[in-house]
């Protein structure tokens, strides 16, 4: 009866989702385990990162360059460059060196909804 | 037939003219809604301060102090510069609408706001200040951006002694011509409303191609270079909105009630096309979005008139160069919109007032629908048009708007068609402008 085999499919399905969750955890397991090793690099990267936020926090809080919520921190950039504001010239390094992290993109209420 | 008239038939060449399309900085790339709109008037701001600090040294005295709100100190006489905030008693609020939402009426719709308790408030990027003195609050909008002199007094507000706008300059002055070349400008049609009398519209096309009139006249009509047609192509009428409101299943059957609307339109473009290039501006109730700058309604939608080439589907705001005329003007809507809020009741005075302080459309993004831009604010003006003109209003008007400095440009209001049944005819080589009326008694 087709009703039957429906039901039998959705059991089935249940252990084998369960399978990848597992395999998930354990693949990340292992990732921390070998950076473990070098403690000493990972502290200093952290507090490099905590003094390079900073100074985006204070370009974020800086009100001469307009308001920031809502547009990413180059766009802001951008538009005090364009207006002669002279935005300090680390702000865009910093934020061009880390384009996949989205704590130097976007500025410090970007988890506020607007 | 055999009396023909033995004369050989006269054909009238109609010239062709350069043109240029200046509205790319209309047209919208990205369509980010997500934005708030104070970057749109930060971007005001800081784009316009540096040409209005000029202009303030020049009329003030290159001496004169220019100071953030935050730095001003009691009894100086200073210079400040932002942009002006209308606090008005009788503007309409959501916020007031949502909390009077139960068992009040609402607020009723007005033809102007003003009243006497409006005050004038100017801001900068942190505080504001409420302006007093010698500035006519009335005649000023939300969203423009000034420089006042004056100084803060004990009670917090600031005396006015005199203001200063943006100043523009004008690359080039009128270009000379030979002979008469005139554009003609039409806007409101109102196509589309049920039992419209067309008659006048025919003529009006007939006349334009040609196929109307003695031989002077379709001599003088051969040389209508161009034809725009300022917005509102539809009638009011069209807007169902009712359909928002119904279920689906209910209206998938149903056509859309605009679709005869654009079917006439077509039939009038065809017409005008096939013989004369035409810009196409959006207006307020044609099909396209609603809030400002308006894109090009789409060629599609006029399946006959689009095999020409002279159909040209443009923005609103539209800035051209024709013949070396810079041609800008708007549908009308921020003509409309100021009009409301300010006791001005001269369109035409609003139209310059609007050339004097630099920005095509001050009252947007506060009572005027626009786009929430960020990269540039695309309603400032880039210099003084020779041609600066707002379709959709009462009545025509014109004036040749000069000042010391040798600047000129002509400033026009085009009535709408469906009320006045008229359209503006303006002879590029003389300036001069004049409307041309189709109604006529017979025809009511």
């Amino acid at each position: 009866m087709p009703r039957r085999k429906k039901q039998q499919l959705l059991t089935d399905k249940y252990p084998q989702e369960k399978k990848i969750v597992s395999k998930y955890f354990k693949t990340e397991q292992n990732d921390r385990k070998a950076s473990g090793t070098d403690d000493v690099v990972r502290l200093t990267t952290e507090k490099q990162r905590s003094e390079d936020l900073k100074i985006l926090k204070e370009f974020d809080l800086n009100w001469e360059y307009g308001p920031c919520a809502g547009i990413t921190r180059l766009e802001r950039w951008e538009r005090a460059e364009k207006h002669d504001l002279n935005p300090p010239a680390d702000v865009k390094d910093l934020i061009l060196g880390h384009q996949d992290e989205d704590d130097y993109l976007h500025c410090l209420w970007k988890d506020y909804d607007l | 037939m055999s009396e023909m008239p033995s004369k050989e038939p006269i054909t009238f060449e109609r010239p062709s003219s350069l043109y240029e399309n200046l509205s790319s900085r209309f047209q919208l790339q990205d369509r980010n809604f997500q934005r708030q709109y104070a970057h749109l008037y930060c971007e005001r701001l800081l784009t316009m301060r540096k040409n209005i600090v000029a202009g303030a040294k020049r009329k003030w005295g290159s001496d004169v102090i220019i100071r953030k709100l935050f730095e001003l100190k009691n009894n100086e006489k200073c210079c400040i510069v932002g942009t002006f905030y209308k606090h008005m008693e009788l503007k309409p609020n959501i916020l007031q609408e949502i909390s009077e939402e139960h068992n009040l009426i609402p607020q009723p719709k007005k033809d102007k706001y003003v009243s006497d308790s409006d005050t004038l408030i100017l801001e900068d990027e942190l505080q504001r200040i409420c302006l007093v003195g010698n500035i006519n609050i009335q005649k000023a909008c939300t969203g423009m951006v000034a420089a006042v002199l004056g100084e803060e007094k004990e009670s917090g507000k600031f005396h006015v002694e005199d203001t200063c706008f943006m100043h523009l300059n004008q690359p080039a002055p009128f270009p000379t011509l030979e002979e008469d070349r005139y554009i003609f400008f039409i806007s409101g049609l109102g196509l589309g409303q049920e039992g419209k009398n067309l008659m006048g519209l025919q003529l009006m096309v007939d006349l334009i191609t040609g196929q109307l009139g003695s031989q002077e006249e379709q001599e003088k009509y051969s040389k209508v270079i161009r034809v725009i047609l300022a917005g509102d192509g539809l009638s009011y009428d069209t807007q169902d909105k009712t359909v928002l409101n119904t279920a689906k299943y209910l209206s998938r059957k149903v056509q859309a009630t605009t679709v005869e609307g654009v079917k006439e339109l077509d039939d009038v473009l065809t017409q005008l096309v096939s013989n004369v290039p035409v810009d196409i501006m959006p207006g307020e109730f044609d099909p396209t979005n609603g809030i400002l700058p308006q894109q090009p309604l789409h060629r599609c939608m006029f399946p006959q008139a689009n095999i020409y080439k002279t159909l040209n589907c443009v923005t609103n705001p539209y800035d051209a160069k024709v013949d070396g005329f810079r041609i800008l003007g708007t549908s009308g809507q921020a003509i409309t919109d100021i009009y409301q809020y300010t006791t001005n009741e001269n369109r035409l005075e609003i139209l310059e007032e609007t050339l004097k302080t630099g920005h095509i459309a001050p009252t947007a993004p506060d009572t005027l629908a626009c786009y929430p831009f960020l990269k540039e604010d695309p309603f400032i003006l880039p210099e003084i048009p020779h041609v600066y003109f707002a379709g959709n209003q009462s009545k025509f008007e014109s004036k040749l708007w000069e000042d010391e400095a040798g600047r000129k440009c002509l400033l026009l209001t085009i009535p709408r068609f469906s009320q006045t049944q008229s359209g503006v005819m303006l002879n590029l080589r003389t300036m001069e402008a004049s409307a041309v009326v189709f109604s006529s008694e017979f025809m009511q």
